[in-house]
């Protein structure tokens, strides 16, 4: 199946600086985004998922650089932006971001009507009264009852999830080709998030979004994702179709990642986790970055930087365990159970 | 652990109420509720945002002043006016990791000092100790001893996150509230809060009130879980109970909407909605009460005999 790729990430190289020491936060991912998709990305905290899609907006902190690669929009590189102006037109108006924490996002001392017009007036050219009526239909969009009498409140009056909407309804509201949810539903119960990531998959459908989320929930990720990339250290070591990864894993992190899930393990015994902590990023890493922690890692991932196998043509990962010549390592007992039995439901 | 009557009660809360603004802005944002912590054990607390989880964890460390009601712990009275001795020796034995640990860690403080900061307050120790210390909590949160002279904004949100639970643990507290502790982490450093928390609870027989969305891991590391909903409690039973025979309708939307990591099984599961409408307290009052043994829920005469049915069946 060919599929229209929107956005094409090649070997990204993002560094900070830290007094003086350099960081390797990126460390040459490629990625191709497919327009309409629904991708998720999950990884260990500090694999470098927010300063990834945090590049596709030019938004990158102040002692962050992109030292090479690519970022492929709509035929230009978007590494080569260099003003803000040219990254203008494409926060918002292209590529539209929600973050985890609503209030960061949301100007505590304008009202949520007046915050979302504005995002109307810049990106629909609608004013006056027609940017009004938009405000008030976004409003509903997004599920919020009595938009004339709310569109007047301050962000303090709201409620976490109801905040968490009203983001969502700026960034729909620029009407962008891609929606980036960075941890979007990690602070509200999980009824609520139901609601949102309902409401995501709405709009989604209706404006024919391609949209990127980023949680370490996995249960939220089978939920949304049609496709799942896994990061470790500073790039993606395995993805494919969501069926793929949960049940087919192929990556010795991916194996450790579901291994932790509290859901296959047993009450009263120490939950499986990852040994040792994750690569000093100050350093060069050498070989498979895993490797270190990675009790069965063979020889060679300490030597040579394992590059993509395909497992299916949708489903690829960057481990010497897929070389033809590797030993047969089967995935621990937990991830097999998750592929045969998978996880009992609730109630 | 059925046998609650001979169990040693560490904490309790009687009757109590939280309430924000004055006059006709008041808002009860706690409203009467009622529960007992047991030593060594591990209680949760769930629901939606909003319902007064956090504030519950405030006003049991004195940050938020109680309407009414009693917090009691280790028998004596905390809460409202008590001396300046308890208010100190409270200080230390209770320590409350932080939701959001952006908001809460000093963003010009290194964490060197942040993590810290309490011992200041403390016995005097010496500079040597207190790197030692520093050291090993770090170590113990699954972080570099080196990020000691790195600033907050310098780490990613999980990393953050583990800065504030080093934080408790360098205090040596017996009863910690974890509002949130592991909601930015990801899997697998997050099994390592929770082993980390469970084994200090072995080894120092710590108690801990649980704050969280995550029902999964709840399900996994508490003993007991309190729902809560709009500031009143609605329903406590030992975790396995209550997963088996949940009754409110409240924390039966709640089992149900838990998204579970089997795309299978998540793509196609029903959802339960709550429409707290349902309930008709005109006439017949709702209160508090123990509807099997350990097991708690709030409805009226009406609802109650409906719930015993469901236990019966
Ligand atoms: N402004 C900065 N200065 C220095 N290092 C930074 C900066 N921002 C991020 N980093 C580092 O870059 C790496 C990637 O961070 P990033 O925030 O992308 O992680 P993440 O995968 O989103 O983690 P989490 O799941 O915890 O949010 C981390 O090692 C982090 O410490
Ligand atoms: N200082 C305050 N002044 C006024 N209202 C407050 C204050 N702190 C909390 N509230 C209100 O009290 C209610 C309970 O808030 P609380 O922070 O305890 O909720 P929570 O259950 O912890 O929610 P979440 O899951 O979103 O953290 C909310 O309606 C909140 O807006
Ligand atoms: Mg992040
Ligand atoms: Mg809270």
């Amino acid at each position: 199946m060919e599929r229209e790729t929107i956005l094409s990430v090649r070997d990204l190289d993002v560094k900070f600086s830290l007094r003086g020491r350099k960081l390797n936060a990126l460390r040459g991912v490629s990625l191709d985004l497919y327009k309409g998709e629904s991708l998720a990305i999950v990884g260990e905290s500090g694999s470098g998922k927010s300063v990834f899609v945090k590049t596709f907006m030019g938004l990158l902190d102040a002692n962050g650089w992109i030292d090479g690669g690519s970022i492929t929009y709509k035929g230009e590189d978007l590494t080569k932006y260099t003003t803000e102006k040219q990254w203008l037109g494409i926060r918002g108006k292209e590529i539209a971001m929600v973050l985890q924490d609503p209030m960061t996002s949301l100007n505590p001392l304008k009202t949520i009507g007046a915050q979302i017009i504005e995002a109307i007036e810049l990106h629909q050219n609608l004013h006056g009264e027609a940017a009004r009526k938009e405000m008030l239909s976004v409003l509903t969009d997004v599920g919020i009852t009595e938009p004339e009498r709310r569109a007047k409140q301050y962000p303090h009056e709201f409620s976490g999830g109801m905040r968490q909407r009203v983001v969502i309804a700026i960034a729909v509201a620029c009407r962008p080709q891609v929606l980036i949810c960075d941890e979007p539903t990690t602070a509200l119960d999980v009824t609520i998030q139901a609601q949102i990531l309902h409401l995501i998959r709405d709009l989604k459908e209706k404006y024919n979004l391609t949209t990127v989320y980023i949680t370490h929930d996995l249960g939220v990720v089978a939920n949304v994702a049609d496709r799942i990339a896994v990061m470790y250290a500073g790039d993606i070591v395995e993805i494919g179709l969501c069926e793929e990864v949960f049940y087919e894993p192929k990556h010795p992190y991916t194996w450790a990642l579901l291994s932790s899930l509290p859901q296959l393990g047993v009450k009263g015994e120490p939950l499986y986790s990852i040994h040792g902590t994750p690569p000093n990023l100050f350093y060069e890493v050498k070989g498979d970055a895993f490797a270190p922690r990675n009790p069965q890692a063979l020889k060679i991932d300490f030597v040579k930087r394992p590059p993509y196998f395909d497992v299916s043509p949708t489903h690829k990962a960057r481990t010497w365990l897929l070389d033809p010549r590797a030993p047969k390592i089967d995935p621990p007992e937990a991830v097999r159970k998750l592929a045969t039995e998978g996880v009992k439901g609730y109630a | 652990m059925p046998e609650n009557e001979n169990r040693e009660v560490l904490l309790s809360v009687r009757d109590m109420s939280v309430c924000f603004g004055k006059g006709k802005r008041i808002f009860k944002a706690v409203n009467n509720v009622s529960f007992d912590i047991f030593k060594g054990e591990t209680f949760g607390l769930v629901g939606e945002s909003g319902s007064g989880k956090t504030t519950i964890g405030r006003a049991i460390i004195r940050i938020n002043p109680t309407t009414s009601g009693d917090v009691i712990f280790k028998g004596q009275k905390i809460n409202g006016k008590i001396s300046k001795e308890l208010d100190r020796r409270v200080t230390r034995e209770i320590q409350m990791i932080f939701q959001d640990p952006m908001a809460s860690l000093n963003e010009r403080a290194k964490v060197d000092y942040i993590v810290s900061e309490g011992l200041y307050s403390g016995e005097r120790i010496s500079e040597e100790e207190r790197k030692r210390r520093v050291e090993k909590a770090l170590q113990e949160v699954g972080l570099l001893p080196e990020f000691a002279s790195r600033f907050p904004h310098e780490f990613s949100g999980g990393q953050r996150q583990r800065i504030g639970v080093a934080r408790a643990l360098i205090m040596q507290p017996d009863f910690i509230i974890a509002d949130e502790p592991i909601s930015a982490l990801d899997v697998s450093i997050r099994a390592q809060v929770l082993n980390l928390l469970s084994e200090l609870q072995k080894e120092r027989g710590l108690t801990y009130l649980f704050i969280s969305h995550d029902l999964s891991v709840m399900r996994f590391i508490c003993d007991r879980i309190a729902v809560i909903h709009k500031g009143v409690l609605v329903e406590l039973a030992e975790t396995e109970k209550l997963f088996a025979h949940p009754l409110h309708p409240y924390t039966r939307a709640l089992l149900s909407a838990i998204p579970l990591p089997d795309p299978v099984r998540e793509k196609n599961k029903v959802l339960e909605v709550y429409d707290p409408t349902q309930h008709d307290y005109s006439v017949d009052k709702p209160s508090w009460v123990e509807i099997e043994e350990g097991h708690m829920v709030w409805g009226n005469e009406k609802e109650l005999n409906r719930y015993r049915d469901m236990l019966k069946a």
